[in-house]
């Protein structure tokens, strides 16, 4: 027979059974929060920034004003014996010059301090003279930790080099942070100079769907705006309405206010599907309210054929976005959406269940697929001739571990562990490795007491399109 | 951003969190992966929490769990329905039946039976945290109950839930 006492023995009894769990005592959760943390907050920037469509510039008496010089029209700049562009165009926005720094010659070092910025930015490495040796770029003033000949940086120190005589890199996102970069030359000749060149977001709108400070670029890689729209500031609801197919959705919404709990709805009309988010998360970038929410929801087989409407409105956030109720007439009177839908034409390579696109977007650069390994301990990956970025597919239920690549040049970059425990197909991407060298990959477990979990099943190695 | 409490919070009360989403998910892995992923949400929010810090982490895990059914976060491809991993099973069999057939229910349901019979809320706190109305609480409640007393893994040991 059974009572509400044996319920609630049966549950406590289970739970207590966590206790006995191997390892249950060593799981480093603090650890584990901060990359995760780190990671959703570098999600949002590069949402903000370009990795997803829409973009808040400024809004009134919510953002700071945006004062920065317009140098388009300055004069040429020349830095480290190379002539750069005034402007570049990153993931469909524009960038304008704001400020540059160059090393004495001979000299073994390079150090700008940027402060703190209300715009996404970006900064390009120039070189020239580095004979054989080679040029970092690291975020911060510490010297990476050096011994018995071999150079260890750590995920988030590093952020480009140059491996060649002379060159011009491509540009690299920055955190928006008060930052300090620091160039440091390794074996190069007596008559190096090392630039940098920091780009910040133009006011000027991309081609596509804009309105005062939001816009949505047409194209953003290769992916191409397939409608959106941004509404009027306190219009509590937005809808787009387009035509399938769409193979390969990635939905942006957006939504800002200063009134707390409000939760941004994505449904589609006759259907049960939805995402969303809190609209009035502080924004790491923007020190404001902004709630991005990117990709979520989108049903994995794409939209079909036929019309179909999305609309994100926004709600009051009870608890559970099923129960939310819509705002009233007059409230959140500073409430801004927009909501907007790209397709990915990219062709996409299935890797132990999971789509991949064999050309993606990330830091501001476009990858394109070279080659998909098996993985194993001691993976050989050469990026003698340039950076190159990994996609690591997980196998099985869990998947735990510490990625680190040893360089033929005893360079050894660390990563950011990464767990993911979803139960279904999964996989990360984005950890770059520098050029120059050719790496041995390894990996260690995180977590002892995911006893279930297993690694990495392949590897998938991208390089730089052009 | 409060991260001084933050992190003294995660240190304090995590534990006790972990144990709720354990129930929620039955896995320990997932468990630690859902308790991970609403501490991750709650802290963009933690310095401007009106009340318990604790009650909105558990806030977010319910709901998080609740709405897990797909979800893409750095390229995680989550399946329809979590997968469900037998325990390591208390000493009393009648027990393992009923974590068995606990594990048959709706998330909704097991979501309310976590609350109210594992963190003791009243169903006033458990309509509010879940958003529902109390009548719901009660429905759902009993609708688990009746669901409980024909499941296969009671009936067959001739268990009644009452």
């Amino acid at each position: 027979m059974t009572s509400i006492d044996d319920l609630r023995a049966s549950l406590t009894a289970h739970a207590d059974t966590l206790d006995a769990e191997p390892g249950a005592s060593r799981v480093d959760r603090q650890a584990a929060l901060r990359a995760r943390i780190r990671r959703a907050r570098n999600q949002r920037r590069a949402a903000i920034a370009g990795g997803t469509a829409a973009v808040v510039l400024a809004v009134g008496g919510v953002y700071a004003a945006i004062s920065a010089p317009d140098t388009r029209h300055s004069s040429t700049p020349e830095i480290a014996g190379h002539t750069l562009e005034r402007a570049l165009s990153i993931d469909g926005f524009e960038y304008d010059l704001d400020q540059t720094a160059q090393s004495s010659p001979g000299s073994h070092q390079l150090t700008l301090t940027l402060p703190a910025s209300h715009r996404d930015r970006y900064v390009r490495l120039v070189g020239t003279g580095i004979g054989q040796g080679d040029a970092t770029l690291l975020q911060g003033t510490d010297a990476p930790r050096t011994a018995n000949g071999v150079t260890t940086y750590d995920s988030g120190s590093f952020l480009d080099r140059i491996a060649t005589d002379s060159a011009v890199d491509a540009p690299v996102s920055v955190p928006a942070d008060k930052t300090t970069l620091t160039v440091r030359l390794r074996d190069a000749s007596s008559t190096a100079v090392v630039g940098l060149a920091v780009y910040d977001q133009s006011t000027v709108m991309p081609a596509g769907v804009s309105a005062g400070d939001m816009a949505f670029p047409q194209t953003v890689g290769d992916e191409r705006l397939v409608a959106a729209t941004i509404g009027k500031v306190g219009e509590r609801s937005v809808s787009i309405t387009f035509q399938g197919p769409v193979r390969h959705p990635d939905l942006e919404s957006l939504c800002t206010s200063v009134t707390k709990h409000i939760f941004g709805h994505v449904t589609e009309t006759g259907t049960k599907g939805w995402s969303g988010g809190d609209c009035s998360e502080p924004d790491p970038v923007f020190d404001t309210n902004l709630g991005v929410f990117h990709g979520e929801g989108v049903p994995d087989a794409g939209y079909g054929p036929g019309t179909h409407t999305l609309t994100l409105t926004a709600m009051h956030h009870t608890s559970h976005i099923r129960t939310d109720s819509p705002l009233a007439e007059g409230e959140a009177a500073d409430l801004r959406l927009a909501l907007g839908l790209y397709d990915d034409p990219s062709p996409v390579r299935k890797v132990d269940g999971m789509e991949w696109s064999e050309r993606m977007l990330d830091g501001g650069r476009l990858w394109q697929l070279d080659e998909v390994r098996p993985y194993r301990e001691g993976l050989r990956v050469d990026a003698t001739e340039g950076t190159v970025m990994l996609g690591l597919s997980h196998t099985g239920k869990t998947s735990d571990y510490c990625l680190s690549a040893t360089g033929d040049n005893g360079d050894v970059l660390t990563f950011d562990c990464d767990s993911s425990n979803v139960g279904g197909a999964s996989g990360s991407w984005g950890q770059t490795l520098l050029p120059g060298t050719t790496y041995s990959l390894r990996t260690s477990r995180w977590d002892d007491g995911h006893a279930a979990g297993t690694g990495l099943g392949h590897v998938l190695v991208y390089r730089p399109v052009g | 951003m409060g991260d001084v409490g933050f992190d003294e919070f995660v240190g304090a009360r995590s534990g006790a969190l972990l144990r709720t989403a354990y129930l929620l998910t039955r896995d320990h892995a997932l468990a630690e992966d859902l308790l991970q992923t609403a501490l991750t949400k709650a802290w963009f929010s933690w310095s401007r929490v009106d009340g318990s810090h604790e009650a909105y982490v558990r806030k977010i895990m319910v709901n998080t769990y609740s709405s897990w059914w797909r979800r893409k976060w750095n390229g995680e491809h989550a399946t329809d329905e979590l997968p469900e991993q037998p325990a390591q099973a208390p000493d009393q069999e009648g027990a393992a039946d009923l974590w068995t057939a606990l594990g048959n229910l709706p998330r909704r349901m097991r979501a309310v039976i976590v609350l109210r019979y594992f963190d003791d809320l009243t169903e006033t706190e458990t309509a509010a945290l879940l958003g529902i109305s109390v009548g719901t609480v009660k429905s759902q409640t009993a609708k688990a109950f009746a669901k409980l007393r024909i499941d296969p893994a009671l009936a067959t040991s001739g268990e009644v839930l009452r």
